[in-house]
């Protein structure tokens, strides 16, 4: 049996070290980086726009190129949340926090090669972990049910709280907002038309994506606009940046590293949570546990460290349930699932028995794509970051078309490019006005997941008579509410252990005084 | 300056909190016609969303003022202004022009707005950057990627 495993990883191996399947991992990614970096054009768009190209193709290749322009759009879409404060993708949007401000200072270099070596970590470690521990993992996911996912939503809210410090209420009012938000259209449950207004085509809901797009884009374009500035930042070009962030990363991040490529790998094998809540809570993650954890959100290395780890790494999360069990961790996966079925490929359990070659190939091409991106990425660095240079007005609007573009190519649809221009006013003056945009977006992202898990497990309640045997005793969900809570309360008791340290250290230096 | 930009924070906060009371009494009058489960999840909320609307209008504020505050550039709302009616516009026409044309007189326009010289060589610059653009879009998405724009009696 083991003898198997070896070969099989032995001939996924040698497939992949193929120079015409290593060239087009290397396009898949290249191009993956470029679509992830235009807002709007999502990983799963990137991803669903490749498949009719790996048609012909053999199936291993044809899906590895799936997978390597996921990683390359999961990556790009980091590009332009440092550079202009708008996540190319959804999954980059906690890397705006600390991006953009560095940005600002003039150290674009240092946010970029961060991103870059960050998600190279992540994706491989995400890898790995579909490698190793594909079948052990998507067991355990498959035991969650409605209150455990109820526990998670409300376990991914709770970042909230740390993300909006010194205006608690402002943030966990935004949350609140994003979240009523997004109950517009039917119901999931009960399909009931809520907060249409009468306007029929309401009933689809509010598109994320587009939300995403106006609260983060078009609102930024707004602020540029407004301000007197020529070009987005000042940027000179430093020699040795690409070097220097490896040594300061390797001095000072790395267990956080470690830490946000484990959590987005665990948190990309729960289904329906996505990438973009592992970058969230590994950044809480990361901020809790720093020893100035003020100092996030103002241009600090270490929140793009956890953003950008995790949400590479969840994309091997959430291929695990996707080919053991036949359930998409994500959009992007359950495209890339598509993309097995058109080849005649069927996940599930005996994807592996039945397909073993194939698969492998298409974990170790999985492997190598997250290598390569290492060299795709160091070359287009060089060419992105030259936005910052260019004269903000052509920026601005450049921005605002691509958005559009971006924005009707969801759904073909200009509501969704009038839903983009409604959020992007209401980003712009909410901000002026105190509110958190990335709270808002994180009440979008989980209001489906949430209403769902929270409807169904009280008609489970109903069913069985007790809320607390629904909600509170079974296992994982304890888990959960024990981390909601440390989540909650830690930030408080770490910071008035800081504050006492800080009192005793300032004694003792009278002392020695 | 500093008592100007405080009493500028406690205008925006009870702003703010009477916006979203007024929003949300909207959204409640709506909740009250759903039935059970439906209604379960949007009530929580606006709930929740009404009591730290009022947490906001009525807590006493203690405001600190940060040197980024004190530095905050006064928004220049001409150019804001420009910039959104000229969005506006762009998005009336696109569907009746066509995407690539609208966004061509967009760039070219909005850009000479929002720019600092409001001659005609500038306009030219703008119009030949905004040709360069578009031909860069409609390479990368009409030819290569084949992603769908609005269509109008133009490109």
């Amino acid at each position: 049996m083991e003898n198997d495993y070896l070969q099989l990883i032995m001939s996924g191996l040698l497939n992949t070290l193929n120079p015409a399947n290593l060239a087009l991992i290397i396009l898949a990614l290249a191009a993956g980086v470029i679509v992830g970096a235009i807002p709007g054009l999502s990983a799963a768009m990137a991803t669903a726009l490749l498949v009719p190209v790996t048609f012909g193709m053999d199936p291993a290749t044809g899906i590895s190129m799936l997978a390597a322009i996921g990683i390359g759009a999961v990556y790009g879409g980091s590009n332009s949340a440092i550079l202009l404060n708008t996540p190319g993708t959804p999954a980059s949007f906690v890397s705006t926090f600390d991006g953009y401000p560095l940005s600002q200072k003039g150290k674009a270099d240092d946010a970029l090669y961060t991103a870059l070596y960050c998600s190279v970590i992540g994706g491989v470690v995400g890898a790995l972990g579909l490698i190793f521990f594909s079948i052990p993992l998507s067991s355990v996911a498959i035991k969650l049910g409605p209150p455990e996912y109820f526990w998670v939503a409300i376990f991914g809210l709770s970042t909230i709280a740390s993300l909006s410090y010194g205006a608690v209420f402002k943030g966990m009012l935004s949350g609140a907002i994003g979240l009523l938000i997004g109950t517009i259209g039917l119901d999931p449950v009960m399909a009931t038309p809520r907060f249409t207004f009468g306007y029929s085509p309401l009933m689809q809901g509010i598109n994320i994506i587009a939300a995403m797009i106006g609260l983060f884009a078009f609102s930024q374009m707004l602020v540029l606009a407004s301000s007197n500035k020529t070009t987005i930042a000042n940027y000179q070009k430093r020699k040795g940046a690409a070097t220097s962030v490896i040594y300061k990363l390797f001095k000072s991040s790395k267990f956080n590293i470690l830490r946000s490529s484990f959590i987005g790998t665990i948190i990309g094998v729960m289904p329906g949570a996505g990438a973009e809540i592992a970058s969230m809570v590994s950044y809480n993650e990361a901020k809790r546990w720093d020893k100035n954890p003020k100092r996030f959100g103002t241009g600090e290395i270490d929140g793009i460290v956890a953003s950008e780890a995790a949400n590479n790494a969840s994309i091997g999360g959430m291929l695990m349930p996707t080919l053991t069990l036949g359930i998409p961790g994500g959009a992007a996966a359950a495209i890339m699932m598509g993309g097995l079925l058109t080849h005649g490929i069927q996940p599930g359990s005996k994807l592996f028995t039945n397909h073993g070659d194939i698969v492998y190939t298409f974990m170790i091409s999985f492997l190598v794509a997250n290598l390569l991106l290492l060299i795709v990425g160091l070359l287009l660095i060089k060419v992105t970051i030259r936005v910052l240079n260019i004269p903000i007005r052509f920026v601005i609007t450049g921005m605002i078309v691509l958005c559009t573009v971006g924005t009707y190519a969801l759904q073909n649809s200009m509501l969704d490019v009038v839903v983009m221009v409604v959020f992007g006013v209401i980003g712009f003056f909410g901000n002026r006005a105190g509110l958190d945009n990335a709270a808002i977006a994180l009440g979008l992202i989980l209001a489906p997941l949430t209403e769902n898990a929270l409807v169904q497990s009280l008609l489970l309640a109903k069913s069985e008579d007790s809320l607390f045997n629904v909600f509170i005793s079974r296992p994982i969900s304890l888990v959960f509410i024990i981390l909601t809570i440390f989540t909650l309360v830690l930030p408080t008791l770490l910071a008035k252990r800081r504050k006492l340290s800080g009192n005793q250290y300032t004694e003792n230096n009278k002392e020695v005084g | 300056m500093k008592r100007n930009i405080i009493e500028h924070f406690k205008n925006m906060d009870t702003l703010l909190a009477i916006v979203i009371l007024l929003v949300v009494s909207l959204f409640i009058v709506q909740s009250l016609e759903f039935n059970y489960p439906s209604n379960v999840f949007p009530l929580t909320l606006e709930a929740l969303i009404a009591l730290f609307a009022l947490i906001i209008l009525l807590k006493p504020r203690k405001i600190k003022i940060t040197s980024e505050d004190e530095n905050q550039d006064t928004p220049n709302w001409f150019k804001i202004g420009g910039m959104f009616f000229g969005s506006v516009i762009y998005l009336i026409i696109m569907p009746l022009v066509g995407f690539y044309i609208t966004s061509f007189i967009f760039i070219s326009f909005t850009a000479w707005i929002i720019g600092k010289n409001y001659s005609i060589k500038a306009l030219g610059i703008s119009s030949a950057v905004s040709l360069m653009v578009i031909l860069l879009i409609f390479a990368i998405f009409y030819i290569f990627v084949q992603v769908p724009t609005p269509s109008g009696i133009l490109l």
